[in-house]
């Protein structure tokens, strides 16, 4: 089990959570490379169907940020 | 409207236990509006079928699509080959569409992924509340617009009965009296005298005491069926 | 959320694997803070129930 590196998809909100991570890139701040994010105009615009499709291409993990 | 509500994952996932292809069907008319199932509830449902069954360790094929209507054959051609090429249909449209692909694909094994509840509106974000009953004899005039047959629990047509207390129903403090609603309107009109007026005995065979029922349009059947 | 939380734990994939997490745009350190904590909390769940019979995804 110590091989397994978490798949994670973070859909994050344009305004908030991408520019904080655009932010944590700036301040150097080190965050776990199998993290996908995918930039939302707004959490408001996610769907069920989105994080479905991210766990039926086999995301392990789904985090909502915004 | 009509207003449908998808089966739980549990029961859906018991229909399609002996089949390997599956095409879930949606409708776009009520059942999108009432998000039980449209074109989105097909796509969340058969991502959901395809990771469940994956999990189960079992290959199955579910394939989309979603016509306008089910409930008219015209509609249902446009999809027939993916009907044909299938070995369930698992229809997201109300009790007649599931009914109008049976009648047009005799073959066709169909399911119905959703419980067809009732006719009515969304009183809200989330609230869909029952407003007619078919009954084939409207009266809305006589009852200030709220219809007794479909929200009293007793359908009474002379009313309200003892059991409605402090505009409540007896049978459900959530649900109003229909007939207390009936009186504030007529009463907010100054049409009180309306109250006064006794309903006689209905012939209820025109709703469904009377058996399945048929509506025939001379004017807009086609010649050739004319002499049928 | 709750909906497709539910979902998640009829399919059999887990509501756990969802997490929503409210970030504003000055709260980089927060963001990389979070996303390491689901990491470990998903690394501990252990791999999708789909993606432990597609080893090479």
């Amino acid at each position: 089990m110590s091989d397994f590196e978490p798949q994670i998809v973070a859909f994050c909100c344009h305004y908030c959570a991408y520019a904080a991570a655009d932010l944590a890139g700036s301040l150097r701040v080190q965050y776990p490379p199998n993290v996908k994010v995918v930039r939302l105009p707004c959490t408001g615009k996610l769907d069920t169907m989105h994080v479905l499709k991210a766990f039926e291409k086999g995301a392990d993990g789904v985090m909502v940020a915004g | 409207m009509i207003i449908g509500e998808q089966k739980t994952l549990e029961e859906i996932k018991k229909l399609v236990a002996d089949h390997d292809r599956i095409l879930i069907l949606g409708c776009g008319t009520c059942v999108t509006v009432c998000f039980a199932g449209g074109e989105k509830e097909v796509g969340i449902l058969a991502s959901s079928l395809r990771m469940a069954t994956e999990i189960d360790n079992q290959e199955k094929v579910f394939d989309e699509a979603t016509v306008q209507r089910q409930c008219e054959w015209e509609f249902l051609d446009a999809v027939e080959e993916e009907i044909q090429s299938h070995d369930l249909v698992l229809s997201m449209a109300c009790g007649i569409g599931v009914q109008a692909i049976v009648e047009r694909f005799p073959e066709a094994r169909v399911a119905p992924a959703i419980n067809t509840t009732f006719l009515g509106l969304p009183e809200e974000h989330g609230l869909w509340t029952e407003r007619c009953a078919a009954c084939g004899e409207c009266i809305l005039h006589l009852t200030a617009g709220i219809c007794p047959i479909a929200r009293c629990a007793k359908s009474m047509l002379n009313g309200p009965c003892g059991g409605s207390q402090g505009g409540e129903c007896e049978i459900d403090p959530e649900v109003p009296c229909a007939w207390q609603l009936i009186y504030d309107r007529l009463k907010a009109q100054g049409r009180l005298d309306q109250m006064l007026e006794v309903m006689p005995a209905r012939d209820w065979s025109t709703g469904r005491d009377g058996g399945p029922r048929k509506l025939v349009r001379e004017d807009l059947r086609l010649q050739s069926q004319d002499h049928e | 959320m709750a909906y497709t939380k539910e979902l998640l734990d009829q399919i059999g994939l887990g509501a756990d694997r969802l997490e929503m997490h409210f970030v504003s745009s000055a709260m980089g350190r927060e963001f990389a803070q979070l996303v390491t904590e689901m990491t470990g909390r998903i690394e501990e769940l252990g791999p999708s129930p789909l993606r432990e019979r597609e080893p090479d995804q």
